[in-house]
């Protein structure tokens, strides 16, 4: 399955998956769970991926984001 | 609407020795009716409430975790009021969210402010508190620019659903912020989330990471549906095309922000590298400092003092206290500091910071770091003491030693760019520059790497809210520059008059000339260097700049070659005798006894492997 860190600049993609529990329980703080639909806003190459959520622009380290599975939209 | 009475206080767990140290009177402390605790997340313009309600002017920021230390501070009605770091949560996931919890769950009301602009991600703080059955008010702030953006909130449905008082504000106009004291006394216990148990409960289901998750879960299922019903988006007035984000987007880009960074890396080198340190300090050091002040320091003493006396070469002398602290603190570092902390809270302000975080998140994660650190490591370039308290924004005590380590070793302050950029011209200009730079960096990368494969646990990742870029509010600046500045004159000052003290003591007493001889074997054999350079080291170790300051007036009989070892031995050597004590209190004895130990070695090893490499490639 994809991965956030697969994501180009101006995808849209469907949060299916979060592995570490940590990474997860930050992630619902943030307001981004299983089951919402973030955009690509910026990418940094073998960097963090930049997402948004309504106003929210987050940036989100490699290794995290290899661990957060998604769907294309 | 300030009650005015205000200093910055702390926590004996939160302020070990850190820049925001001075305490509230203990009567105070002991009168204040009752303790209120100022939480939210990053970003929301807590710190300007702050302001606004014990008329202090704290440290406002517009990057997450640059407040250290608990600002309180009395508000009317004879109230304490605790700010507490912005966290998203508390949930022990940092320093600062446990620094956070505990002011929180301490206090006896909370005043929670959220932005309208990030609800849905403030929220979470927000019921994670009325969870906790903490009797609260809400300041509603950033209202402005929420409708700026087509943001409509339905304030009474909020405040049904959340069951607290909620208060709409501007903070930076200042618009009801003057609501927030007469509602206090409304402030309760609001509604928890359904089946929530009783806080004493929670917080023991809350400390197991798997129940905690489930209970997030449950917790972000309730608020977002509360926020459905209070949120809707004006799409007519909803701005399409935003300058703002349209430029926060673009600095993300991998060449532009490498284009942009290195501009705003060449436009401080010309700020506080040239036009500050050379241009403005040859006024005020060399026409002002040493035409008018020093001359009238030593005519003072020399009138009841013989100038051949010990006393007056201790008090008034080259090296004495009055003399050489006086020139130095408000001829040299004054204006150094002052201009560097002017740029960087720019940088601060306008949100550009925190995107070069995310530049050099990938970089940094090699070395065992990740895009969090950039700030204590550019902060480091102003100052290493400063800067190390601030490693307190990094989540894992792997991730701290790892930046302090690097701080301690390998960042040279700002102080020492004026002599550096002063030595680098006699020493060979360009190639000099590239030699220093190099090695240091090389030192930066190879130690990085060490640490990072020898520390046992793992860095975290980075996780990281990008604030809107905006135009940096001149107020903000100001105050952000101000308390730095003061923070970094009232730590470094005593120091410096401690330095100088020694230095002319050791002089006068023959010291100086002794431990030269001591130290010969180190400076003649190992570094090709002159026996009397010996003074540059120790000078060094009071501060970092007197090193290069004492290398400054012996330059004149060095080559180039020995001007660059001694210049890159001293940027590497221990860190001064002020970031030294924060370090000690900061990462305890056994780390800083083996950074000192380690500093040594390492300035001595590199310092000599240069000198032989430069010799024999012939590069200068």
């Amino acid at each position: 399955m994809p991965t956030l860190d697969d994501l180009k600049v101006g995808h849209c993609a469907l949060i299916k998956h979060i592995q570490d529990p940590d990474v997860a329980t930050q992630a619902l703080r943030m307001g981004i769970s299983v089951g919402e639909t973030i955009t690509c806003l910026a990418r940094v190459p073998s960097g963090p991926t930049v997402i948004q959520r309504g106003g929210m622009e987050l940036a989100i380290g490699q290794a995290l984001s290899q661990q957060i599975e998604v769907e294309l939209q | 609407m300030s009650s005015g009475r205000a200093t910055v206080a702390s926590d004996p767990h939160v302020c070990s020795g850190g820049p925001h140290c001075s305490t509230v009177s203990d009567i105070a402390i002991d009168n204040a009716t009752e303790t209120i605790a100022l939480a939210g997340n990053p970003n929301v313009g807590k710190s300007v409430v702050f302001n606004a309600l014990t008329g202090l002017y704290t440290n406002v920021s517009n990057f997450p975790g640059t407040t250290v230390g608990i600002p309180s501070g009395m508000m009317e009605g004879n109230r304490l009021l605790k700010d507490t770091p912005g966290v998203y949560g508390i949930s022990k996931f940092s320093e600062e969210e446990m620094v956070a919890e505990k002011a929180i769950l301490a206090a006896d009301k909370v005043i929670n402010v959220m932005s309208a602009l990030s609800l849905e991600r403030d929220i979470f703080l927000t019921q994670h508190v009325i969870d906790y059955q903490k009797p609260m008010v809400v300041v509603l702030n950033q209202m402005d620019e929420a409708e700026k953006n087509g943001v409509i909130i339905d304030i009474p449905k909020l405040e049904a659903l959340l069951g607290v008082p909620v208060i709409p504000t501007v903070a930076v106009t200042g618009e009801g912020l003057n609501q927030i004291i007469p509602t206090l006394s409304q402030a309760r216990v609001g509604n928890p989330m359904p089946d929530c148990p009783d806080p004493e409960q929670l917080k023991a289901l809350e400390d197991n990471p798997v129940q905690r998750l489930h209970i997030y879960g449950l917790r972000r299922q309730y608020i977002n549906a509360l926020v459905h019903q209070v949120l809707s988006n004006n799409e007519a007035k909803k701005q399409t095309f935003s300058f703002s984000r349209l430029l926060g987007k673009l600095l993300l880009n991998p060449v532009v922000g490498a284009i942009s960074g290195l501009m705003a890396m060449v436009a401080l080198y010309q700020i506080v590298g040239i036009w500050i340190s050379v241009n403005l300090v040859d006024i005020t050091e060399k026409k002002l400092m040493l035409g008018y002040i020093v001359p009238g320091i030593q005519a003072l003493f020399s009138s009841f003092l013989p100038k051949t006396s010990a006393l007056y070469t201790i008090l008034a002398g080259e090296f004495g206290v009055f003399t050489m602290s006086i020139q130095y603190i408000f001829g040299v570092l004054f204006p150094l500091i002052l201009g560097f902390y002017i740029y960087i809270s720019i940088l601060e302000d306008c949100g550009y910071l925190p995107r070069i975080a995310v530049l050099c998140d990938g970089l940094l994660t090699k070395i065992g770091l990740n895009g969090r650190a950039v700030i204590p490591i550019i902060l480091g370039f102003g100052c290493v003491t400063m800067a190390t308290v601030s490693t307190r924004v990094l989540t894992s005590e792997r991730e701290r030693t790892i930046a302090s380590t690097i701080l301690a070793i390998t960042i040279p302050c700002s102080a020492q760019i004026a002599v550096i950029v002063a030595l680098m011209a006699m020493a060979g200009g360009l190639k000099a520059w590239a030699v220093f730079i190099g090695v240091l960096s090389l030192v930066l990368i190879v130690m990085g790497t060490a640490l990072n494969k020898l520390l046992p646990g793992k860095s975290t990742s980075l996780i990281l809210d990008l604030p809107p870029m905006r135009v940096p509010s001149l107020k903000n600046i100001a105050r952000k520059t101000w308390v730095r500045t003061m923070v970094f004159l009232k730590e470094a000052s005593p120091l410096f008059i401690l330095g100088s003290l020694l230095v002319s003591v050791m002089q006068v007493t023959g010291l100086l000339g002794l431990s030269e001889r001591l130290l010969a074997p180190l400076t003649v054999d190992l570094l090709h260097l002159p026996t009397q350079t010996a003074q540059i080291f120790i000078m060094g170790m009071v501060r970092r700049d007197f090193g290069g300051a004492g290398l400054y007036f012996l330059a004149h009989q060095l080559s180039a070659t020995q001007i660059l070892t001694a210049l890159i031995t001293i940027a590497l050597f221990v860190p001064c005798i002020a970031s030294f004590t924060v370090i000690a209190k900061e990462r305890g004895t056994r780390e800083s006894v083996m950074l000192l130990a380690g500093s040594w070695l390492i300035a001595f090893a590199v310092g000599a492997l240069t000198v032989r490499a430069i010799e024999l490639s012939g590069i200068l």
